[in-house]
């Protein structure tokens, strides 16, 4: 057997010379012998060549293309066997190599290995940096979820700030004026080939370059020198496999790379922020006033300081002059990062601060959209488990689901006036009314959270809370007939025992008129015991309801029928038109300011807003379950 | 500075190859401390760490990418609940409702139908998507009820799909000249060499419903072309 292997060595050997190639790169000289800080570069090229196998594996599975891209990444992050481990791996790796790439750097300018003659070198290892950082870039949109796609969409804009050839720039770089398929398909030929080749080839140039130069001791006279072979090998590869091991277990505790919810173009995402190593850049674009100088004056001139720092080292303080802008550079780069996570989670971090603060305010708004964030791709998660991606891609799914479309229109339209938040305050806040007194103009409307729910009409008819900020507080209706009866006349009729039990009774019998599907349940059992019955007599009789309102065959004008009150119908009518004479529209001062919303929404708009507010949709479970039933009650038939 | 690119191979070659093989200094070496002092066996340890740490860290991120690429093609594919009761894969059976008796020729002449299924498609869900197609055609039976007989239209020589020719009264191929009679058999038309290895495949059709609702249900199955033997694709 020894002898086999030593014939096809010595067989390999004549042909190719292997021997002498090895030997030349194992018993390399290493002056004052190996050192753990020589590294930095074996783990920069080893993270690169983890790269290029786990992204070539990521390929296999990635369809570039604005209906495949998040849907292709969806099924690699949560169906494909091992998927969120190999994209785990491709995604922090990329980071550690950004860790990496400077820690590499400021070893060769303390050890003066930048300077004559291997400046050459080391303006490659600079080009090697800006191609890294490229490849963050590119790789970031890939996934076109929310956040990659809002992120690069501010880095494509600030690639239309050079003065002149700016817009042309940005429309090349984009592949058009929107982005589109064309943005996708262009990222993603840089990303998985133009860059990695040319990274292959710069850094082969670089390694060739290094082995032509050696080894840059330090003053190390007391030190024997080595052989690379085999201690600083050794070296080298327990470092990386350290840095794999960190990088595995990042990814296990982390459970894979974040997925956003899919990138919507017309939803702008408030949350959206670059990869954290670009962050010091988007903070510093907070400090210029101008984003040309921001953008492209000062780090143009950070990185022409970097390629003029070998010709500078010749200058008798330019070496110390080099190590000192290095370390401030990467002091300020990490200051502004700080600094723009500190704006970010303001809040949590400053706890104390009061929620008038600017600063808490801004802070919080990021914090709830990147909730928003995650409830959105929670959420499409459970669609696709129950409907699977159309081919037309997932943003079809979300068009059609009233839990996503639902909150995004109340955001625009309602929550000016309308809070829509639960017992904890967790939702979407209405407008500020922390200054709200009673006597001021009227400034805004009911907590639409849990509407026409027994729980929500419980609240309305209590005379401690009709006129809060939940119910009528903030409306003209505070000092209208409603609350005047529920805190007047109402308490008379229901005290005692009996008289509570006639107020759950009216208010299950209301509440029923909706229909809810979360009560369908209590519904049907209020029904069979009675319940409800009783409680519409008292709402036409001892209650006199029907003074005002109308109520199924009691016909009257004045305030909105209260026939179907929070059914889907109901809700659509007082959207589309509160105006109607069934509602507001009797008298028509009675309408303190809402709008008619028929013009503004499509139906379907409308159609989303009211499922989502009776939660319809909300648990896809009882739904199917719901519509099963209703199947074989058909089939029965 | 350190860019020395851990090279695994000459590593690995050089573990299993002994000493003497490839690992003799060069004859020119520096005089190194270490090595007179005889570290031998210390210089074992850097040689072992050296090929095992170089090895995991080069095999690793491989065995994780084939593990996904490998596995993936095997998975079973699973129907998203609200179509659970969808047609086909997943569904129970293969078998699909093609075509009511009316739509198939009375005079035993073939018609092609296609057989329409809800697809998992890697990411993407498609309800009712053609799938393949069948041929369809009505036979004399003994008893008073119809006889339906299905065959797959692909070829069984290489995959092409057949086409049934009014002149020859015949399936044929567009590809590679291979000619089936209207029964599925392998046959030999004038001026065409047939390289089939078999007949026409033919397909399950439902007796029961076909005699009590009048529909036509086939058990839908692709098999490996270019056998004599039918051995159908899992």
């Amino acid at each position: 057997m020894k002898k086999l292997i030593h014939w096809l060595v010595d067989w390999t050997d004549e042909r190719t010379g292997v021997r002498d190639a090895i030997q030349e790169g194992l018993y390399e000289n290493i002056p004052g012998g190996s050192r753990w800080r020589y590294i930095t570069g074996s783990m920069l090229a080893f993270a690169f060549v983890t790269q290029v196998v786990t992204g070539i594996f990521l390929w296999m599975s990635y369809s570039a293309g604005i209906q495949n891209a998040w849907a292709s990444v969806f099924y690699i992050q949560n169906i494909m066997p091992g998927g969120w481990l190999l994209r785990g791996v491709h995604h922090v790796m990329a980071q550690a190599m950004i860790v990496l790439m400077p820690l590499h750097m400021l070893q060769v300018i303390v050890d003066r290995a930048y300077q004559k003659p291997r400046e050459i070198n080391f303006w490659l290892g600079l080009v090697l940096m800006l191609i890294t950082l490229g490849l963050g870039l590119t790789g970031y949109l890939l996934p076109w979820d929310q956040k990659g796609y809002w992120a690069t969409k501010v880095a494509t804009e600030l690639a239309a700030l050079p003065p002149v050839v700016g817009g042309q720039m940005q429309t090349i770089v984009v592949g058009g004026t929107d982005y589109g398929h064309f943005t996708l398909t262009r990222f993603f030929a840089l990303h998985a080939g133009v860059l990695p080749i040319l990274m292959v080839l710069v850094l082969g140039l670089h390694i060739a370059m290094f082995r032509r130069h050696g080894i840059t001791a330090e003053s190390s006279e007391k030190r024997a020198d080595e052989y690379f072979w085999p201690k600083q090998v050794a070296k080298d590869a327990i470092g990386c496999l350290i840095l794999l091991a960190l990088v595995i277990g990042v990814v296990v505790a982390e459970g894979g790379a974040e997925l956003g919810a899919p990138a919507e173009p017309t939803e702008e995402y408030n949350a959206a922020r670059p990869e954290w190593y670009f962050l010091f850049l988007f903070q510093a674009l907070k400090l210029f006033h101008s984003e040309f100088v921001g953008a492209i004056v000062v780090p143009g001139l950070v990185v022409t300081f970097l390629f003029l720092m070998p010709i500078l080292a010749h200058w008798k303080y330019g070496h110390r002059l080099n190590v000192a802008f290095m370390i401030c550079l990467l002091a300020v780069a990490g200051l502004l990062t700080y600094l723009a996570l500190k704006q970010d989670n303001f809040a949590n971090w400053y706890p104390d601060v009061p929620v008038t603060d600017q600063r808490v305010k801004d802070s919080l708004g990021y914090l709830q959209a990147k909730r928003d964030g995650e409830r959105e791709y929670e959420r499409i998660k459970e669609l696709i488990h129950y409907n699977g991606i159309p081919l037309e891609g997932p943003n079809k799914l979300q068009q059609k689901d009233p839990e996503t479309i639902g909150p995004r229109i109340f955001r625009r339209l309602c929550a000016s006036c309308h809070a829509w938040t639960d017992e904890q305050g967790e939702g979407i806040a209405g407008p500020d009314l922390s200054a709200f007194k009673p006597g001021d103009a009227p400034s805004g409307a009911p907590n639409l959270h849990g509407f026409a729910s027994r729980s929500w009409i419980a609240g309305l008819l209590d005379p401690e809370s009709i006129g809060s900020h939940d119910y009528f507080g903030s409306t003209m209706h505070v000092e209208g007939q409603m609350v005047e009866y529920v805190t007047g006349e109402l308490p008379d009729y229901i005290e005692g025992d009996q008289g509570r039990q006639d107020l759950e009774a009216a208010i299950a019998a209301l509440s029923a008129e909706a229909g809810l599907v979360d009560q369908v349940q209590e519904d049907a059992e209020s029904e069979k015991s009675g319940q409800l019955a009783r409680g519409r007599e008292l709402i036409v009789g001892d209650f006199g309801c029907v003074n005002c309102h109308s109520f199924r065959d009691e016909e009257v004008g004045g305030a909105p029928s209260l026939t179907g009150y929070g059914s889907a119908e109901w809700l659509r009518k007082m959207i589309s038109d509160p105006n109607h004479e069934e509602l507001y529209g009797y008298e028509s001062d009675q309408n303190d300011r809402m709008p008619v919303f028929s013009r503004s929404l499509t139906d379907h708009q409308i159609e989303m807003l009211v499922r989502w507010l009776r939660a319809d949709d909300r648990d896809l479970a009882r739904k199917l379950e719901l519509q099963k039933a209703a199947e074989e009650a058909q089939a029965v038939e | 500075m350190a860019d020395e690119s851990v090279d695994p191979v000459p590593v690995e070659v050089q573990g299993e190859s002994g000493n003497e093989a490839l690992q003799d200094p060069p004859q020119d070496a520096p005089e190194h401390a270490e090595d007179r002092q005889g570290g031998a066996r210390r210089n074992f340890f850097w040689e072992l760490t050296a090929v095992l740490a170089g090895a995991i860290v080069s095999v690793v991120p491989m065995l994780v990418g084939l593990y996904t690429f490998l596995l993936t093609p095997f998975r079973k594919k699973q129907l998203p609940l609200n179509y659970e009761a969808g047609i086909g894969e997943g569904a129970g059976a293969n078998e699909y409702f093609v075509a009511p008796l009316d739509a198939i020729p009375a005079d035993g002449m073939p018609r092609r139908f296609e057989i329409v299924a809800d697809r998992v498609d890697a990411w993407n869900f498609i309800p009712h998507r053609p799938i393949g197609a069948i041929f369809l055609s009505r036979q004399q039976g003994d008893g008073p009820s119809p006889q339906v007989v299905a065959f797959h239209a692909t070829c069984p020589h290489a995959g092409c799909t057949v086409a049934f020719s009014v002149d020859s009264n015949a399936f044929l191929c567009p590809c590679h000249n291979s000619s089936f009679s209207k029964d599925g058999e392998k046959m030999d038309l004038a001026g065409r060499s047939n390289p089939s290895p078999r007949g026409l495949d033919k397909l399950q059709v439902n007796q029961e419903k076909l005699a009590s609702d009048g529909e036509v249900w086939v058990e839908y199955v692709n098999y490996y072309t270019g056998r004599k033997e039918m051995k159908p694709k899992a």
